[in-house]
């Protein structure tokens, strides 16, 4: 076997070889970048261009050869507003309110992520036990797909479910947490801290670390207070890692779908409606089919986004060389004054909010003076950590034994219970059991026969021959015994194409990611460590892409999709994904750091451009390469959207395309859907089981910016 | 070792490329299914018999979510993707792709003289067109599920039970009074979704089209008094807001049936199978008549249709299935087992012996082929109308924000007439 690698090896040392005798060593840096260019332009940069297009044409029809051209008008229709503050005088009242809703989310999302990962972080960085552990158990969610973050949450905040038994319980009322308008914002924002959370800790975490150990010991012989030391090294210090993660948040915030259309739907009325969400419903979902002003949304949206990409890009110094630079520097020049003329403009404003920190910070301070007030406040937040990370996750897990009864009983139990049935002779299938209130005040256990308007037919187990027994409703009650009842997995398996889903969702995760590892390395490699023209374009050029989400364009990747003839082939699902920009990046910024005399020295040994690459800088980067790996299995295991539109059939289905016919157009089966839900998150739990170390660590080492 | 995996992992992404590209000589149908109960299931069945008499002719029943046959397939279908054979129930929204299947079937009037006229031409692109494109499997009718064992409880009689023409207005009395007397948080429920919102306002006097057959809305008062009606019941805690509000999708109400939750539930004739199947011996339950109102009292007709596409490549094959299909004792088998109402004359004229054991299967199933005569004209005409999925989206969004308070009734009313003219004029501006 391993022979046989050698020779595929040596198959593409030969070819490459050949071509760098062509094209000389500075040609080999178009050879690297061509295939992820290639994917990344067909499925990324032709779809945009596309979608570009489609913005001025109008009509229902799907290809743009039918679409008359209407120039501006759907935009002018995005944008036609009496008063911008209030939606309902907009002509297109949903855009301006998915808007402000989208504004308002991602500053309520921003701040309490912020906030949260940091502390977070901090705790986590302190002197604890069993590290390891908690630091998976806050990062645990980041693994799960939006999809059944929604179905755990949505099960536990609906009317009948756990929070509402708890206030019940407690003697109050039932609240409406996914029917009020507030509410339903509140746990947005929370849900979706929740999910994410575990990836911008780890950063922060990284960050920390990063902070020399003996600032603090100065700090403490000049016997500075943790609030001092905190506000003035860690913030400090902190502040170019505090900066990737409120633009990466801002940006992932902006761009909130899958997430929010399985928990509300946008709901109630418009009040979690995003923009994202309007453009899927305008462009694909809906039966207006207004694919032309789904394009102008998408347009504007594209637009704040490369804005808040570029100023990221700004923010993070991508060792772009800009006096080599073939794109216009002067454009980068002006983001970076409008950036600290609007420094300039906030800081009275940071400044009141330092002094109000400062108090607050004073306060606490003085609170965790003593170690062991510290310890007790650490050991409690992360306790309160495992509960809130990993309690929403068990309950799905112990729902998911119960019976279809009892998954819907109101107030719920933790544990699952199950009504005894008991064979009786004479009757084919066993009969549930009961206990029976007698007049006299004792109790008999009896099996009922069937139930006829307000009473029970019902039979002694022991004597059937004796006759049926006519017993009140309200005079008896189910015998329940706890059981972990595995049938609602056994049903979910057998009406669920569960194999084939998995088969399916095994060959796309890893075949997109070895692809993914292939292509995006040898693009990083040429984009990092050759001089050539075009390189800075090329690289503003993902850059710009990188956070713009796929269901923007989706109509014109699906038409692409269809003229390749991809429909319903797992290559329809695989090769659009492996050219990321996000992957491109990461692995640029680490292999920045591998110094170029190593190369330079491999050259002079007479190693060929193709040998550097898979010999030298590949076996180098492994710790970014295990980083992007994981992150692209996370990834491709919880695509939702784009499986869900390439597939159509149901042998092509992926796991979480599959979890969704449970939610069909007549009944959410919850029995199944919790069963398949712990289903499909099982292996994903499996692989960070055993790679939890590389990715904390690999986190930790690339900074994964 | 992780070189000989990932060269693995390879190997199988080439052969599972691979398989795909394998090509056979006899004819394979694709035909995408989507079920509420077993109409699927039974349908494989049947086809599986009609290859046995066709050994040329398979036909693969690919099940999918309804989502997949109500967001994706009119897509798929523009782009030149269709499947052979699909069930669908916006019989208008893909008009112009169907198979016209009246120069293929050996009898014709086999479709032509045995469903309504209003089916038949939601096909069609337009008045000139005269083909033959496809059939409803079965006609659904709205009405309210009562739970009679809550009724039985509370010594109250059910008011279909003791007058003639009960009203909206007797109903409600009569719920609420069942619901307090049982300890019932909700007195009714009702699926969010513009088709069955619309039987009671019809009933309560909404004509919902003006003269031209275009959707009228805004000023319509039947439809507005149901809207108070609900906005009330769910303002005062007496409907769950849930359906409506908690998502943006069509959501059934129908669980909260199941848990005996709410005294009455309405919806339509496709839940009775699992009502069947799922309440069994819990309570018992009926279909009662549809509630009158100032415009009587009806429910509004829907269904699924099974159709082929123009764009197979065995049109031949696909016409013969569909015929296969149309035979009344296949369809008469068809509706038994799948427990539907048919909406085949031959078949309806011949009876069904629907395959039920259940005596509340059986009365319910009865108690909706007693609202089909009722029907209004616009109750027919709403589901095969070419904008009534339009209706259906945009009636769901702006009465979730009228319930919401987001909107007035007002406001509500006029964007919904809006979105629904500006959907009109982008279709005229597309064809």
């Amino acid at each position: 076997m391993s022979r046989l690698i050698d020779g595929g090896i040596s198959l593409f040392d030969l070819f490459f070889n050949r071509i760098q005798k062509r094209s000389g060593i500075s040609g080999m840096a178009y050879v690297f970048v061509a295939p992820n260019m290639l994917v990344f332009s067909i499925f990324v940069l032709f779809p945009m261009l596309f979608n570009f297009v489609y913005s001025f044409t109008g009509s229902d029809k799907l290809f743009l050869h039918q679409r008359p051209y209407v120039g501006t008008e759907n935009l002018q229709r995005l944008f036609d507003c009496e008063d911008f503050r209030l939606p309902s005088t907009c002509d297109e009242d949903l855009f301006i309110a998915a808007a402000w809703n989208t504004a308002g989310f991602v500053i309520a999302q921003v701040s309490v992520m912020i906030g949260v990962s940091l502390m977070t972080a901090v705790v986590l960085n302190g002197r604890i036990r069993a590290r390891g552990f908690f630091r998976s158990v806050f990062f645990y969610p980041v693994l799960l797909s939006p999809i059944v973050v929604a179905l755990i949450w949505r099960w536990m905040l609906q009317e009948n479910g756990l929070f509402n038994a708890a206030i019940v319980a407690l003697g109050g009322e039932k609240l409406r947490f996914l029917t009020d308008r507030n509410w339903a914002r509140f746990w947005v924002v929370i849900v979706s801290v929740w999910s994410l959370m575990g990836f911008y800790t780890l950063i922060l975490l990284a960050g920390l670390q990063a902070i020399p150990a003996d600032l603090y010991e100065a700090a403490a012989i000049d016997g500075a207070s943790n609030w001092q030391s905190f506000r003035s090294i860690t913030l400090p210090l902190l502040a170019p890692t505090m900066l990737v993660v409120i633009v990466l948040s801002t940006i992932r915030a902006v761009q909130i779908f899958d997430v929010v259309f399985a928990f509300t739907g946008g709901g109630p009325g418009s009040a979690t409606l995003y923009i994202v969400h309007y453009i899927y419903n305008n462009g694909f979902a809906s039966p207006f089919r207004e694919y032309g002003l789904a394009a102008a949304t998408s347009l504007v949206m594209a637009s704040v986004l490369i804005v808040l990409t570029l100023i990221q890009l700004r923010i993070q110094g991508t060792g772009l060389d800009e006096d080599e630079s073939d794109m216009p520097a002067p454009a980068l020049a002006n983001l970076g004054q409008l950036w600290r003329a609007l420094g300039r403009l906030l800081r009275p404003l940071l400044l009141l909010l330092q002094a109000l920190l400062d108090g607050i910070g004073q306060l606490l301070g003085g609170l965790f003076r003593t170690a062991r007030r510290r310890a007790f406040f650490t050991y409690g937040y992360l306790l309160l950590g495992v509960l809130v990370m990993f309690g929403p996750v068990l309950w799905l897990l112990m729902s998911s034994f119960k019976s279809s009864g009892d998954i819907q009983r109101f107030p719920p139990r933790f544990l699952p219970y199950h009504q005894e049935l008991v064979p009786v002779p004479g009757y084919d299938e066993p009969l549930p059991l009961y206990r029976v209130q007698q007049a006299d005040g004792s109790s008999v256990e009896l099996v009922q026969l069937r139930r006829v308007g307000l009473e029970a037919q019902m039979i002694d187990p022991a004597q059937p021959e004796a006759g049926i027994i006519r017993v009140k409703l309200s005079e008896r009650e189910p015998i329940e015994s706890l059981r972990f009842s595995f049938e609602n997995y056994t049903r979910g398996i057998e009406s669920f194409n569960f194999w084939r889903y998995l088969a399916n969702s095994v060959i796309v995760t890893a075949s997109a990611t070895v692809l993914t590892l292939f292509v995006n390395s040898m693009a990083a490699f040429a984009l990092s460590k050759y001089q050539f023209r075009g390189r800075n374009f090329i690289f503003l050029l993902i850059i710009s892409t990188l956070m713009v989400p796929l269901s923007v364009i989706l109509v014109p990747a699906f038409l692409l999709i269809t003229e390749l003839g991809w429909n319903n082939q797992l290559i329809g699902i695989i090769i659009p994904t492996i050219g990321t920009p996000t992957g491109v990046f990461l692995l640029r910024q680490y292999m920045l750091t591998i110094p170029d005399e190593l190369l330079d020295s491999a050259r002079i040994d007479g190693a060929s451009e193709w040998r550097i690459y898979w010999q030298l800088i590949l076996p180098l980067a492994a710790p970014a390469l295990a980083v992007l790996a994981i992150f692209s299995t996370i990834w491709r295991w919880n695509d939702f959207l784009w499986p869900k539109i390439v597939m159509t059939s149901d042998e092509m289905f992926t796991l979480q395309v599959g979890l969704e016919t449970f939610q069909g157009d007549l009944t959410i089966q919850w029995d199944l859907i919790l069963a398949m839900t712990v289903l499909t998150a099982l292996p994903i739990t499996f692989v960070f089981g055993f790679l939890q170390k590389y990715i904390t660590t690999g986190i930790a080492t690339t900074g994964m910016k | 070792m992780k070189r000989v995996l990932s060269l693995g992992l390879l190997l199988a992404l080439l052969l599972s490329l691979g398989a795909t590209a394998l090509a056979q000589d006899a004819v394979e149908l694709d035909f995408m299914c989507y079920q509420d109960g077993s109409e699927c299931t039974v349908l494989e069945d049947l086809l599986g018999r009609f290859s046995a008499d066709n050994p040329n002719i398979t036909v693969a029943v690919n099940v999918v979510p309804y989502t997949t046959v109500r967001d994706q397939l009119r897509v798929q279908v523009e782009a030149g993707q269709a499947p052979d054979i699909a069930r669908i129930t916006d019989f208008a929204g893909m008009a112009g792709f169907y198979l016209d299947l009246a120069p293929l079937m050996e009898d014709p009037s086999l479709l032509e003289d045995n469903f309504n006229p209003a089916i038949i031409g939601a096909f069609r692109t337009g008045p000139d067109d005269d083909g033959l494109y496809g059939f409803a499997d079965q006609l659904s009718v709205t009405g309210p599920y009562v739970n009679a064992t809550l009724f039985e409880q509370a010594g109250i009689a059910l008011p279909s039970a003791t007058m003639d023409e009960p009203t909206w207005e007797d109903w409600l009395t009569a719920l609420d009074e069942v619901a307090t007397a049982t300890g019932l948080q909700y007195s009714m429920a009702i699926d969010n979704k513009g088709h069955r919102f619309a039987g009671p306002a019809m009933s309560l006097g909404a004509n919902f089209f003006d003269d031209d057959g275009n959707f009228d809305l805004e000023d319509d008062e039947g439809f507005r008094a149901f809207a108070v009606i609900l906005k009330d019941l769910m303002d005062a805690g007496k409907t769950p807001a849930e359906t409506w509000l908690g998502t943006s999708q069509y959501a059934g109400a129908q669980d909260y049936f199941l848990n005996s939750e709410t005294v009455m539930y309405f919806s339509g004739s496709w839940q009775i199978g699992r009502f069947a199947a799922d309440i069994g011996d819990a309570f018992d339950w009926v279909v009662a008549p549809n509630p009158y109102g100032p415009g009587g009292s009806t429910g509004v007709a829907g269904g699924a249709a099974i159709v082929g596409y123009a764009q197979t490549e065995h049109p031949e094959a696909v016409a013969k299935v569909l015929e296969y299909l149309l035979q009344p004792e296949v369809y008469g088998e068809y509706v038994a087992r799948s427990l539907f109402i048919p909406a085949h004359q031959a078949v309806i004229e011949a009876g069904v012996d629907f395959q039920t054991d259940s005596a509340a299967v059986a009365a319910a199933l009865t108690g909706f082929a007693n609202e089909v005569p009722k029907f209004h004209p616009q109750a027919v005409a709403l589901n095969p109308h070419p904008l009534a999925f339009a209706y259906y989206d945009a009636s769901n969004t702006r009465l979730a924000q009228y319930f919401a308070g987001e909107l007035s009734l007002d406001e509500a009313m006029s964007r919904l007439q809006e979105q629904l003219d500006e959907a009109a004029a982008n279709m005229a501006a597309g064809a």
